[in-house]
């Protein structure tokens, strides 16, 4: 089975309800492997959002992840980059709110940047980015392997 | 035989008169006849102290709405959201003053015969509320979610009177409150990651159950010679506007939106140059990450986030604006009364009362999500002119980050755009593609336009 | 066209088609107002120069002994039929033979304009009541006692001070309620909020009612206020007399008193104006034809009366 990384924002973090209804939907959607609360660092947040350096919202991006700790899960479920990817719903959240207004962007996010939650893109980028965030969980072992 | 003839003729004679009076009279009979001195006499109470009561709608779980009093009856009759604008409790034994909103939270600023003047009620996770905790205060706990409107201490030192404590302006961002009194102080409390408070930024500062309130005196930020006459937050940027009509800021710039000339956070309060240094401001307007300004001419100004073409209509227009420029967009309608910026779309009102909106989403003209950069006018129909009261027209507007409001000369708030969680109040949970209006029983005086509630603060009709 | 008198009842009732716009009295219900006037339109036709009885018929059978001399059957012959006789058959026009129905009723204590469609202004009639056009009222509200049914002739059940109400916050509360009662009438027009078109028939103002089941109230001022009274303008679709007397009793509640509807007046109803209205003492033919005429010229001013599109609603002009 897929794993894929689930980031929670820091302005949900904050959001008590919000956090409560986005761990039980996670809960009833995925296996979760792994979960925690972590800070954003400036190296980090470059590191994390390598591939974004060149466009303008960047620093904006970087920035607004180090302003507060964020939520980082692992999940497990069959095609579960997709599958998350789709319960987020679009990046942009003003779009989001009129095209897709069921998903989690739409409900929690506030603008573009604070889009409530990050998900990996494909299988390289998860196995990327949770040995970035959980240096501590052995992928070696786990089953993306069989990708 | 013949007596008894007599007899019965006589009885029919009688009750056929009898029967016809009183079947025209008899109601009329007993209606003359009640003595009305025996009527229970009604007397409910006229003498309401409070002159303004507050209507709040949209997403109640948060607390924001500060409708609920115990939290196991609210779990017994879930409600989610609150479709309808219903009355605050708090507002009728308290004299509500001002209201502003944030996300998830609710600020009204108070008289009182206890000195308290500040309240608040919904999310304080950031200690957006002040220090709040419950229990005994040897084991206090900490409370991330405040229900009931509850009183924030501003800090006082010494021979600040209640007087001095009262509210002059306030508005509330994201996750912080910047509060300024009668006496010029401003209070910022919150989340400061960026700056936002007007203070340095401490790295891996813990905002929950933080008791901090900083203070920054009016002769710090402005000089002696100018006070500071209004605050407007953006979601994690605040500023300040003063008499002379320079505007001061601080917090996130990573838009542009503190309108600095970089895209850096600041902690420290600084004035804005660009095209509005030598001009005099009289009001801002920011619900998100981008600011329209406008002078006392009726010429609008504009810096912050430009995605979605809200500031410059230009092919190769760019999405952010560090520096504040005079709108060229604006330029045809008229003289501006009015401003507004939500979170992709901006709004203005010109001195003719026509409402005008662009920029991206539900801007009013019916139901397809759009992208504009042209500031179309909504027609005043839509805002209660009609053949019965021919002379309405919009006196202010207002926007969230997702919905746009405006209230017209008679009282009434038309709200439209993106109902999210119920926030529009218009009974229901579809998305609203024309101003409509809120069912609300007095005249509104102000809104407070949240990320996802509303408040309005109304006078009742008596 | 030269006016010409007539003296003949049959060429009257042959043109006697129309709207009247007749001022009803308060406290008698439409259906006496409305056989007065059949009755005096019928005594005016009949005092009029009536149709000659009918002549027997040329080629009939012989009665009597068929001789020449048979002067019964002379006279006959000569004679017109005497059944046909008014003495014998009775007056030329009865109430019965006029068809009248009102445009929309008005309840027993309401005055002023009622609208009756006669012979072949009933196709007129029903026309604008399919229009639903705005009726006007000047509603006088008594307050400080309320009634049973909120009219003044049935019990008095609560009474109050009324020293706290003034002119301005009546105005006030009728401004809220005017808005909250245009709110009402986009989910009685029968379009769906969140269509196109919803947001165009909003761009164009007001709107009319689907049916007639449910009450609309366009406009609610207050054009006087003498305590203990207050007089209120309202302008109605599908109002009855019961619902404009709960609608003063509501407002009294609010306005933290309690009141009962004292006086009802309809002073418009599309077009027609109180001033046309003819008044009782006017109940005669010549007067009824005359106001029938002048009728006709409003309707012909205003074509939209009987046929207007399908849910916007054009305020008739003061």
């Amino acid at each position: 089975m897929e794993v894929t990384l689930a980031l929670l924002k820091p302005h949900v973090v904050r959001n008590t309800y919000a956090m409560q209804q986005l761990k039980s939907l996670i809960g009833s959607n995925f296996n979760i492997l792994a979960a925690k609360e972590l800070r954003i660092t400036k190296e980090l947040s470059e590191c994390f959002y390598a591939d974004h350096k060149d466009k303008f919202f960047y620093h904006r991006l970087t920035t607004f992840m180090q302003s507060g700790p964020c939520y980082a899960i692992i999940l497990q479920s069959e095609l579960c980059i997709q599958k998350w990817r789709r319960l987020m719903g679009p990046t942009k959240v003003f779009n989001a709110v009129y095209n897709e207004p069921e998903c989690i962007r739409a409900l929690y996010g506030l603008s573009d940047t604070r889009n409530a939650c990050h998900g990996s893109d494909s299988a390289i980028s998860a196995r990327r980015e949770i040995a970035m965030l959980f240096p501590e969980f052995d992928i070696g072992q786990d089953r993306i392997g069989a990708n | 035989m013949k007596m008894l003839i007599l007899k019965m003729l006589h009885g029919v004679k009688t009750a056929s008169v009898r029967l016809s009076r009183q079947y025209t009279s008899k109601a009329k009979r007993s209606v003359l006849l009640q003595d009305q001195k025996k009527v229970k006499n009604y007397e409910p109470k006229t003498s309401d102290a409070h002159t303004n009561r507050v209507y709040v709608w949209g997403f109640q779980e948060t607390g924001a709405l500060g409708l609920q009093t115990n939290v196991k009856k609210a779990k017994e009759r879930y409600t989610e959201m609150v479709h309808h604008p219903t009355r605050l409790q708090f507002s009728n034994n308290n004299e509500i003053t001002d209201v502003t909103a944030g996300y998830g939270f609710t600020v009204y600023a108070v008289k009182r015969s206890d000195g308290q003047t500040l309240f608040g009620s919904g999310l304080n996770t950031d200690s957006q509320l002040g220090f709040q905790v419950k229990g005994n205060k040897k084991d206090p706990a900490n409370l991330d979610v405040i229900i009931y409107p509850t009183a924030i201490q501003l800090p006082r030192e010494q021979g600040e009177t209640d007087e001095d404590m009262q509210v002059r302006c306030m508005s509330a961002g994201r996750a912080h409150l910047v509060v300024v009194t009668q006496n010029g102080t401003v209070f910022t409390m919150g989340h400061n990651a960026y700056g936002q408070c007007g203070r340095s930024i401490i790295e891996d500062e813990v905002y929950t159950g933080s008791s901090l309130i900083h203070r920054i005196a009016q002769t710090d930020i402005c000089g002696a010679e100018d006070e500071i006459v209004a605050v407007e937050c953006g979601q994690d940027h605040t500023m300040l506007l003063t008499k002379l009509g320079r505007v001061y800021s601080c917090g996130w710039g990573a838009d542009g939106q503190t309108g600095q000339g970089n895209y850096y956070s600041a902690g420290q309060l600084t004035l804005v140059g660009g095209d509005i240094e030598k001009e005099r401001i009289v009001r801002i307007a920011c619900a998100s990450d981008c600011v329209l300004a406008l002078n006392e001419h009726g010429d609008v100004f504009g810096w912050g986030n430009s995605e979605y073409g809200q500031l410059d209509d230009s092919p190769d227009a760019a999405p952010q604006i560090c520096t504040p420029r005079a709108l060229q967009l604006t330029k045809g309608i008229g003289k501006v009364k009015d401003v507004a910026a939500g979170g992709s779309f901006c709004m203005a009102l010109n001195d003719q009362g026509l409402v005008y909106t662009w920029g991206y989403g539900i801007l009013g003209f019916g139901p397809f999500v759009e992208q504009t950069s042209k500031p179309q006018h909504l027609l005043p129909p839509l805002f209660g002119r009609n053949d019965f009261s021919n002379a309405t027209t919009v006196v202010s507007i207002g926007c969230g980050v997702f919905h746009m409001g405006a209230i017209n000369s008679d009282g009434d708030l038309f709200m439209w755009g993106k109902n999210r969680f119920g926030h529009l109040g218009v009974g229901h949970k579809k998305d609203q593609f024309f101003p409509f209006k809120a069912a609300i029983n007095g005249k509104v005086l102000k809104v407070a336009y949240g990320v996802d509630h509303t408040i309005a603060l109304c006078r009742p009709h008596l | 066209m030269a006016l010409t008198k007539v003296y003949d009842a049959a060429t009257v009732f042959k043109h006697l088609n129309g709207i009247i716009n007749v001022y009803k009295p308060a406290g008698i219900k439409v259906k006496h107002v409305r056989n007065a006037i059949l009755s005096n339109i019928c005594k005016g036709l009949n005092e009029l120069e009536q149709r000659e009885p009918r002549r027997l018929p040329k080629s009939r059978l012989l009665l009597g002994t068929g001789t020449a001399a048979d002067t019964v059957l002379h006279k006959i012959a000569k004679d017109t039929d005497l059944s046909d006789h008014i003495l014998a058959a009775g007056p030329r026009y009865m109430p019965d033979d006029i068809r009248c129905a009102a445009v929309a009723s008005l309840g027993r204590h309401t005055s002023g304009v009622l609208l009756l469609g006669l012979n072949n202004g009933l196709k007129q009639s029903s026309l604008i009541q399919r229009n639903r056009p705005v009726r006007v009222y000047h509603v006088t509200a008594r307050m400080g006692t309320a009634t049973e049914n909120h009219l003044p002739d049935s019990h008095v059940t609560v009474r109050a001070n009324n020293r706290h109400v003034t002119a301005e916050r009546i105005s006030g509360l009728a401004s809220s309620m005017q808005a909250s009662h245009q709110r009402k009438m986009y989910e009685l027009c029968g379009v769906d909020l969140q269509t196109q078109a919803a947001y165009e028939l909003a761009c164009k103002g007001l709107l009319r009612p689907a049916d007639n089941s449910q009450p609309v109230v366009y406009g609610i001022k207050l054009i006087h206020f003498e305590r203990p009274h207050f007089t209120l303008e309202l302008h109605t679709i599908n109002e009855s007399e019961q619902y404009m007397a709960a609608l003063v009793h509501d407002m009294a509640i609010e306005l933290r008193t309690v009141a009962h509807c004292s006086q009802l007046r309809c002073i418009r109803h599309a077009h027609f104006d109180v001033t046309d209205s003819l008044l009782r003492h006017g109940w005669h033919l010549p007067g009824i034809v005359r106001n029938m005429r002048q009728q006709r010229d409003v309707l012909e001013a205003h074509p939209q009366l009987l046929e207007q599109q399908r849910v916007d609603l054009h305020a008739a002009p003061q």
